[in-house]
């Protein structure tokens, strides 16, 4: 574990420079252990795909103690906090599919042998972030790995299902975006009126399943007017 | 029971001290870019230093009081400010009966606040009453004011009571440059760089807003890549991207971002740059750790003595 200091008020604890499955369990580990017995200061914590950053008030908690209190923490056994598991449908027709006749180009494969390996891959959001509800989804296909797109789009469109580095992810809503899109969801993925208005958490488990235009339709309609609530139907 | 906005100024979102815990699910915090005006014009009016207010950057707007009557306070930077024509100072309460306006000119400075007693009656989204508006929740419909909105207030009436006014703001050393830590990632950048960032001067750019100001100056040069895998963001910190201008990340900004980070303004100073317009000059000084804990204690020490001079008038 590297300690950065990121001001008066903020620390990373770092467990690696690149993208590593096991730094990622590890930041959930010690995000776990803090919240066993959270300091008075530390006022909140924000697990990230490589390292764990604590926001804390100089007032109550200086850098230093922090500091102390982290290198205790480092030595004490893994916790493996629990994870909720999540069934996503995703439609990779080609209206909602606008990079996936490149995907294949790029990869050597058919569009549907890259349908086929991403919908089977069991993911685990690294991170929730970056902006309100986008999960980073590691566990892509090794075979699927590909760079961002430059220059990114002006707008993804909201539940755009798109892969990059080795990550897969789901845009919430509408905004910019450099991701390789080969699918959309009809599920709303955040919503701030919920109590938990992400519906995905750090350390989640994400599987896909593949959906025809129509079901996508039914299932967008039924989400819009409420009859169907995404945190109890995608439930896994 | 509302506040009718004539005229909603260049970009005025409501605003409290912001969200605190959603950070790990992509929300940022939010609040006030002055939070130090926010709370002492709150401690104006008497009431705890968290509630919402009206913020409005670098043009005031025109309000009128459709309620019976509304306790204000003006408060952060300098702006003219009249009820019915009649000024009004800053940094004191006055109370506007139905159907006055309260009329806010140009800013000079950043942002200033609206400050009124009781609040607005409006849904708490994550424990905050803070506008986002590019996720388009809190504050008043998850948007910037526009003509014609009514925002509801708590109270129907002030009570009876003598106005209040703080004699001296706490004094901000306006020639200071903003004082910074080093990091988070530092080595990567050049010794010459952090020479310059600490030597050289940076104008904020047209680029500024809520989400963050590009700054303009000599370039700060990467030893190496000039990417990371994302990591965490902190409210101050100076991102510098590929061309070596840095940004500074505001309370809006993204929760995790792929640029290094050079350098974080500290917590004491935030307020100060909340107040910077583009054409604003920044300078920029290091500190170590405990300065910047010991500059977060006197500024506490100052607001706290300036909530004790707090007087009723007339």
């Amino acid at each position: 574990m590297k300690l950065r200091q990121a001001g008066d008020g903020a620390m990373l604890a770092e467990f690696s420079e690149g993208l590593d499955p096991q730094a990622v369990a590890r930041v959930r580990a010690l995000d776990a252990a803090l919240a066993v017995d959270p300091p008075v200061g530390l006022t909140e914590t924000v697990p990230g795909l490589r390292s764990l950053l604590l926001l804390h008030d100089p007032l109550l908690l200086s850098a230093r103690r922090l500091r102390t209190l982290l290198e205790r923490l480092e030595t004490l056994p893994e916790i493996t906090p629990d994870a909720a598991e999540w069934l996503i449908p995703v439609c990779y027709e080609a209206e909602f599919a606008a990079d996936l006749a490149e995907i294949a180009a790029r990869t050597g494969f058919t569009t549907a042998q890259v349908v086929a390996r991403h919908v089977v891959a069991v993911y685990t959001a690294f991170a929730v972030g970056s902006f309100p509800g986008l999960p980073y989804l590691g566990g892509l296909d090794p075979a699927l790995e590909m760079p961002r797109r430059v220059p990114p789009r002006v707008v993804v469109p909201a539940g755009s299902v798109a892969i990059a580095l080795t990550m897969s992810n789901i845009y919430p809503q509408a905004t910019p975006g450099g991701w390789n899109i080969l699918g959309r969801t009809p599920v709303p993925i955040f919503d701030a009126a919920w109590v938990r208005p992400s519906l995905l958490s750090p350390g989640d488990v994400v599987r896909h399943r593949a959906v025809s235009g129509a079901e996508y339709q039914a299932l967008a309609a039924g989400f819009a007017d409420g009859s169907r609530d995404p945190r109890q139907e995608c439930r896994a | 029971m509302s506040l009718l906005v004539e005229d909603p100024g260049l970009f005025t979102t409501v605003q409290d001290l912001g969200r605190t815990g959603h950070q790990r699910i992509g929300v940022p915090p939010s609040g006030a870019l002055d939070s130090l005006a926010l709370r002492m014009g709150n401690a104006v009016l008497g009431q705890p230093p968290g509630i919402a207010a009206l913020e409005m950057c670098r043009a005031g707007g025109q309000f009128t009081v459709a309620t019976e009557t509304m306790r204000f306070c003006i408060a952060g930077a300098d702006v003219p400010v009249t009820l019915d024509g009649a000024t009004i100072a800053p940094w004191r309460s006055a109370t506007a009966r139905r159907g006055q306006t309260v009329k806010i000119g140009r800013i000079r400075g950043g942002v200033a606040y609206l400050c009124v007693l009781g609040g607005f009656d409006l849904p708490v989204v994550m424990g905050s009453l803070s506008t986002y508006t590019r996720a388009g929740f809190g504050g008043f419909q998850g948007r910037r004011l526009a003509a014609g909105d009514a925002l509801p207030l708590v109270l129907k009436a002030a009570p009876q009571a003598r106005e209040r006014l703080l004699p001296h703001p706490v004094p901000a050393e306006r020639a200071r440059p903003l004082r910074i830590l080093l990091g988070p990632h530092a080595e990567m950048f050049t010794d010459a760089a952090i020479r310059t960032l600490l030597t050289e001067s940076y104008s904020v750019t047209n680029n500024a807003d809520r989400l963050g100001m590009r700054l303009s100056g000599p370039p700060l040069t990467h030893v190496g890549a000039k990417e990371i895998v994302s990591d965490g963001n902190a409210t101050g910190c100076l991102q510098v991207p590929g061309d070596g201008q840095p940004m500074v990340l505001m309370p809006d900004r993204h929760t995790m971002g792929g640029y290094p980070k050079i350098a974080t303004i500290i917590t004491a100073d935030l307020h100060r740059l909340g107040q910077a317009l583009p054409g604003s000059v920044l300078r920029f000084e290091a500190v170590a750790p405990e300065q910047a804990e010991v500059a977060a204690w006197l500024l506490e020490r100052a607001i706290q003595t300036a909530i004790a001079s707090i007087r009723e008038f007339p």
